[in-house]
């Protein structure tokens, strides 16, 4: 069993190995010193969600949304709920598809919002339509493999 | 683990019934918890312009219900985001128990938890449901740019959504199992004006096809109500808009409903069969369903539920 988790930097994209007894210490990536889970949902483009997807083995769960979507923004509170409850074993972040509309071709997102949650480089689980905190949280509990 | 909280007025839903009901029972000091469902902001929040809410000649649907939530929770309203799925109305104190673990007892309860989009049911819109087959066109519209797209439907929601849609694809074919529209005149002009819309009369959606690598629509089939004649329709969306149902899962056993689920009230009230259970919005109103109705009736609620608690007490 490994003993540490990998986890991308969120901020500048530099891969990180955590111990998982200090996962909860608030660690800083050794590159930028961005705290690398803070328990908020992050903003991210498709470049840091390339290299998060293909190397971490902390959750990621990414909800792909867009500002003319009423449900992806009444969920964003749930969501970022989700993310302190989630943290630190797993991370939140979001993605805006109508600033990066190929990331959700590549990703064959065809509704929003859509939930997706990356494990040791691949989809893990996928879930169309909003949900409330406590679902978003047991979703990632249920689907992904928790560290520590 | 599991908490207790006790208010004198629950509130269950938040759409405009909901938070209107809110922003009364917190001026009238019953300090109200709402409990806000699967669906936060509720129906309009997968709407744009609402052109009909006085106040505003045209608002976008989420932002109104940003704007209520914020309302409700200025006059001092709790708001959780919460599901009740649990509701015991046989005793009071009566008792709801979230999705959160949380118990929630109430003196009072105002069940506002509206109607929400139907499905038809298949088996095949089941499985590609966010992977091409859709309830919300202002959600999901914007990834059919350029593509064909059908909509299911007749009535005003069908129409709005299937011209909405008209934005981004290249063609949309409306089908409906019948032979003319029970949307308004207005937008049936509107419709019959656009040449990207193909309507299908006296069809129904038979199957939604598709692919299962990647897992997305690619067609539908579509059976002729009359003659049993099959047509496929290639599409990369469906839009399904046949209309609402009231989301009366919690008290549909314990309440009198009529007319498809709709719960019943007394006459120029908002009180069910249950006294101390009030009911607002969409989930009583098979009529009117508009915003500002059920912000009528929210407020209406309240009163009540404050006219109630006062009898109780004296």
């Amino acid at each position: 069993m490994a003993a540490s988790s990998k986890m991308t930097c969120l901020d500048c994209g530099a891969v990180n190995r955590v111990p998982n007894d200090k996962l909860g210490a608030g660690p800083k990536c050794g590159t930028c010193g961005t705290k690398l889970n803070e328990g908020k949902v992050r903003e991210i483009d498709p470049a840091i969600l390339a290299k998060a997807m293909k190397n971490d083995d902390t959750p990621l769960l990414v909800d792909f949304w867009a500002p003319w979507c009423g449900p992806c923004r009444m969920m964003a509170p749930a969501f970022q709920q989700a993310a302190g409850a989630l943290a630190p074993q797993a991370r939140l972040a979001k993605i805006n598809t109508e600033d990066f509309p190929k990331v959700s071709q590549k990703n064959n997102i065809r509704g929003i919002p859509a939930l997706i949650l990356y494990q040791n480089g691949r989809e893990v689980a996928r879930q169309a339509g909003a949900m409330p905190a406590n679902a978003i949280e047991q979703f990632v509990r249920t689907k992904a493999k928790m560290p520590g | 683990m599991s908490d207790t909280r006790h208010t004198k007025v629950l509130i269950i839903g938040s759409g405009p019934a909901g938070y209107t009901a809110g922003v009364y029972a917190s001026r009238a000091m019953l300090e109200p918890i709402l409990v806000q469902g699967m669906e936060p902001g509720g129906q309009l929040t997968t709407t744009t312009d609402v052109e009909n809410y006085p106040g505003y000649t045209e608002v976008q649907g989420p932002d109104l219900m940003i704007k209520m939530e914020e309302h409700a929770r200025a006059m001092g309203t709790e708001i959780i985001g919460d599901i009740i799925l649990d509701l015991d109305l046989s005793k009071r104190p009566f008792t709801a128990k979230g999705d959160s673990g949380t118990l929630y007892t109430a003196d009072t309860v105002i069940l506002a938890t509206g109607a929400r989009a139907k499905w038809l049911g298949l088996p095949s819109e089941e499985k590609f449901k966010g992977f091409g087959v859709s309830a919300c066109a202002t959600c999901d519209g914007f990834f059919y740019r350029g593509q064909e797209i059908v909509v299911v439907g007749g009535g005003n929601t069908a129409v709005e959504e299937a011209l909405f849609l008209t934005n981004f694809a290249s063609k949309v074919t409306l089908i409906h199992r019948r032979d003319e529209l029970r949307a308004e005149k207005i937008l049936i002009n509107r419709l019959m004006k656009n040449e990207k819309i193909e309507p299908l009369w006296d069809h129904q959606l038979e199957e939604v096809v598709g692919d299962d690598m990647p897992l997305g629509v690619t067609g539908v089939r579509a059976k002729h109500v009359k003659t049993g004649e099959i047509t496929e329709i290639p599409a990369k969306g469906v839009f399904i808009a046949i209309g609402h149902a009231p989301a009366n899962e919690l008290v549909k056993d314990v309440l009198d409903t009529h007319m498809g689920g709709y719960v019943v009230t007394k006459p120029d009230s908002t009180a069910t069969s249950i006294p101390g259970v009030f009911a607002a919005g969409d989930l009583t109103d098979h009529k009117y369903r508009q915003a500002v109705t059920s912000a009528g009736m929210g407020c209406m609620a309240a009163l009540e539920a404050e006219h109630f608690i006062a009898e109780q007490d004296d």
